[in-house]
């Protein structure tokens, strides 16, 4: 299986003004997304997995300036356009009818005046003018069972009659509605229990089977990662430094920062009195650094590595490619 | 020592336009000491947050009552009333819509230990907000201090409300999956972080979670309840629930919590137990009987959808309503 690519993000900078200079959000960042592939990213808070995200979709919040860049899409007819040299025009129809967002802010994406029901309707209009109002319903009473919401229910209330985790699915839902290429999931199970959690993974699984969706998702849950990803990308002050297929990624971790992010997970069959987490606090994102920004939280840190930056180089395995001067090998 | 909190008997109902009201929490008994944590865990939309809102005196109940250090809440007027909504915090699940968008992280936090602690003298309020950032692991703080909260990651939207009732000293915080959008590890920093305070200080959780292994280690020899459309179905110390859950929806979480398919899951020692059917849970629609019979792999024909199982102590302070479990049925 080799899917073309569908999305390419080449060496992103996005920057912040601040009163003591440009915020790096995203640094230098090169990332690809295949036909049918399930991205996940995944970081510290704060790191910039937001924004490299949003800059996809043209919706950075003021204030935020690309500095460097290109982001490739492999149109259907075959040809590559530029999202960032796009005409405004051009790039929303694009947007509305082949990239769809979820974002962080889920639990506050609903018009709190409107019935979840007009939302949908309305939504799903704008990207999909063709499709019929009972189409719509159809299609959401469907999608709502899958994510386990009463759909009635659901679509005769107002956002704030639904818990957290309600809203939530039901955003998905709609994302999902839409059948866009590619799907952007920001944080979608951030309030959703287990059980439900795990329906929603099959779900997306299928759907990805069924329409050769592409995802490209953000989460703080490695279980997620590990049952929806195909590919694991860690960001780091807003720096890619990993990039591996998934089980590669968890046998063969090579970064230390990943490798802290996965030894920090609690395990419900250990008995732990204390749980770890990586000491020290995240670097300052105006500041230039000259060497590894995890330089001075690295429990295998060398000289070399607070004097020169690593650049990604791959690892074994050819797909798995890695930002470490003395990287992990088991040992 | 006394009772930090007791409730009795606790329900809810919602009313709705031109519809029936529905009832979302139902005989909720509830007591915390002071110093002690409860953890909540429970299917999205069962009551979680409706029931963390009701003990941070947010939302007025429907029956039953609710006494805060002896007194009761509903009742309570003038200087009771400021001073239990000084004792009393939550950290919202959203964090996304419990900031104030024109305050700076600054006020955020400086105007509750302003207005509760009276630190008017702008040096040392600062060097409280400094301290408060720098344990939540906002740093370099003079970054954050000028933010306003559309300037924050998801992240850092929930470590400045963590910050922001810290800052107020409270005596009880409902912590509503309030370190979700946190990586693992800062995530862990940060349960430490509340959990040295509730030895230094003596406050008391009410803590909200979907992550049971997180729950157990923050809950340590403590108590874990779990809920189910409303109700409580089980309740139990930490250890023992999670080595010996009664209640068949407990057990299915914990089967799926220990994991046994998935890339990161090791070889354990934990139940396989799965729920069946296609059921979705809805308060529009609770089962009669046992709400969870239409899923439960081990109902008892004749019975479990027909009566309400009964909260029964089986041991030392463990709970469970099923029929599983009641003898004299
Ligand atoms: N409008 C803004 N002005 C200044 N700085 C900003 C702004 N928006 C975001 N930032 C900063 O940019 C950095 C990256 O933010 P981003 O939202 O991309 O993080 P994230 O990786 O998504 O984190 P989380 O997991 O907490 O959501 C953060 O340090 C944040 O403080
Ligand atoms: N104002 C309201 N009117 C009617 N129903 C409501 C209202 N607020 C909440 N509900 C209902 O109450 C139930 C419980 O909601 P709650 O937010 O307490 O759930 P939760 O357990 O916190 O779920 P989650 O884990 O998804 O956050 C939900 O089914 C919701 O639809
Ligand atoms: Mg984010
Ligand atoms: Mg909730």
């Amino acid at each position: 299986m080799k899917n073309e690519k569908l999305l390419d993000i080449q060496n992103l900078s996005v920057s912040f003004k601040t009163k003591r200079g440009f915020l790096k959000a995203v640094n230098n960042a090169s990332l690809t997304i295949h036909e049918n592939e399930s991205v996940a990213l995944i970081g510290e808070s704060g790191c910039g997995k937001t924004t490299l995200s949003t800059s996809i979709v043209d919706i950075l919040p003021l204030g935020a300036m690309i500095t460097d860049g290109k982001i490739l899409y492999k149109d259907v007819d075959e040809k590559v356009l530029n999202l960032l040299e796009l005409k405004k025009s051009k790039l929303r129809t694009l947007l509305w009818s082949k990239i769809a967002m979820m974002f962080q802010a889920s639990q506050s994406s609903f018009n709190p005046v409107k019935k979840i029901r007009m939302d949908f309707i309305d939504t799903v209009k704008a990207h999909k003018p063709r499709m019929s109002e009972r189409e719509i319903i159809k299609r959401s009473e469907e999608l709502l069972k899958m994510v386990m919401l009463d759909a009635n229910l659901v679509l005769n209330s107002y956002p704030h009659e639904l818990s957290g985790g309600m809203k939530q699915r039901a955003l998905l839902a709609l994302s999902l509605l839409l059948e866009p290429k590619l799907i952007i999931l920001d944080e979608p199970t951030t309030a959703l229990d287990l059980l439900t959690q795990e329906k929603i993974v099959v779900l997306l699984n299928e759907l990805k089977q069924q329409y050769g969706f592409s995802y490209l998702f953000i989460t703080h849950d490695l279980s997620i990662v590990s049952e929806l990803a195909d590919v694991v990308v860690t960001m780091y002050a807003g720096r890619i430094i990993e990039k591996s297929p998934v089980k590669e990624f968890f046998k063969n971790t090579k970064h230390p920062y990943s490798l802290g992010l996965i030894k920090a997970i609690p395990k419900l069959s250990l008995d732990h009195t204390e749980l770890f987490s990586i000491p020290g606090s995240p670097p300052d994102l105006v500041e230039d650094t000259i060497g590894c920004p995890f330089a001075p939280r690295c429990d295998r840190r060398l000289n070399r590595c607070s004097l020169e930056m690593p650049n990604m180089i791959p690892a074994d395995n050819p797909h798995h490619e890695y930002a470490c001067w003395n990287p992990n090998n088991g040992d | 020592m006394g009772k930090l909190l007791k409730v009795n008997n606790l329900s809810i109902k919602f009313s709705q336009k031109r519809q029936d009201s529905v009832t979302i929490l139902r005989d909720i008994e509830i007591s915390l000491n002071p110093g002690k944590t409860l953890c909540v865990v429970g299917e999205s939309g069962c009551g979680k947050t409706t029931l963390g809102r009701v003990l941070a005196g947010l939302l007025p109940y429907s029956s039953g009552t609710y006494h805060f250090l002896e007194s009761e809440v509903s009742e309570m007027k003038g200087k009771d009333k400021i001073d239990f909504r000084k004792n009393v915090q939550l950290i919202h699940q959203n964090p996304y819509e419990s900031l104030n968008p024109t305050s700076m992280v600054f006020d955020i936090i400086a105007n509750p230990i302003r207005k509760h602690k009276g630190i008017k003298n702008t040096t040392k309020l600062y060097a409280e907000v400094t301290r408060l950032l720098e344990n939540v692991g906002l740093t370099p703080v003079t970054d954050f201090v000028d933010k306003y909260p559309s300037h924050l990651s998801g992240g850092q939207r929930q470590r400045v409300s963590i910050a922001r009732v810290l800052a107020m000293d409270p005596k009880f915080i409902v912590v509503d999956e309030a370190t979700s959008m946190i990586d693992t590890s800062l995530r862990i920093s940060l349960l430490k972080t509340l959990k040295d305070i509730q030895e230094r200080t003596n406050i008391s959780y009410f803590f909200i979670t979907h992550d049971l292994a997180l729950g157990r280690y923050f809950a340590r020899d403590q108590e874990m309840m779990v809920m189910y459309l409303g109700k409580v179905i089980e309740k139990g110390n930490t250890e023992d629930f999670i080595h010996n859950p009664l209640h068949p929806y407990s057990k299915a979480i914990l089967s799926a919590a220990a994991g046994n398919s998935g890339l990161l899951d090791e070889p354990s020692e934990f139940e396989n137990y799965q729920l069946g059917g296609t059921e979705i849970p809805s308060f529009k629609n609770i089962p009669s009987g046992c709400p969870l019979h239409p899923r439960c792999p081990q109902k008892i024909e004749g019975l479990c959808e027909k009566l309400v199982p009964k909260l029964i102590e089986k041991s030392d302070g463990h709970s469970v309503a099923c029929h599983l479990h009641d003898e004299q049925k």
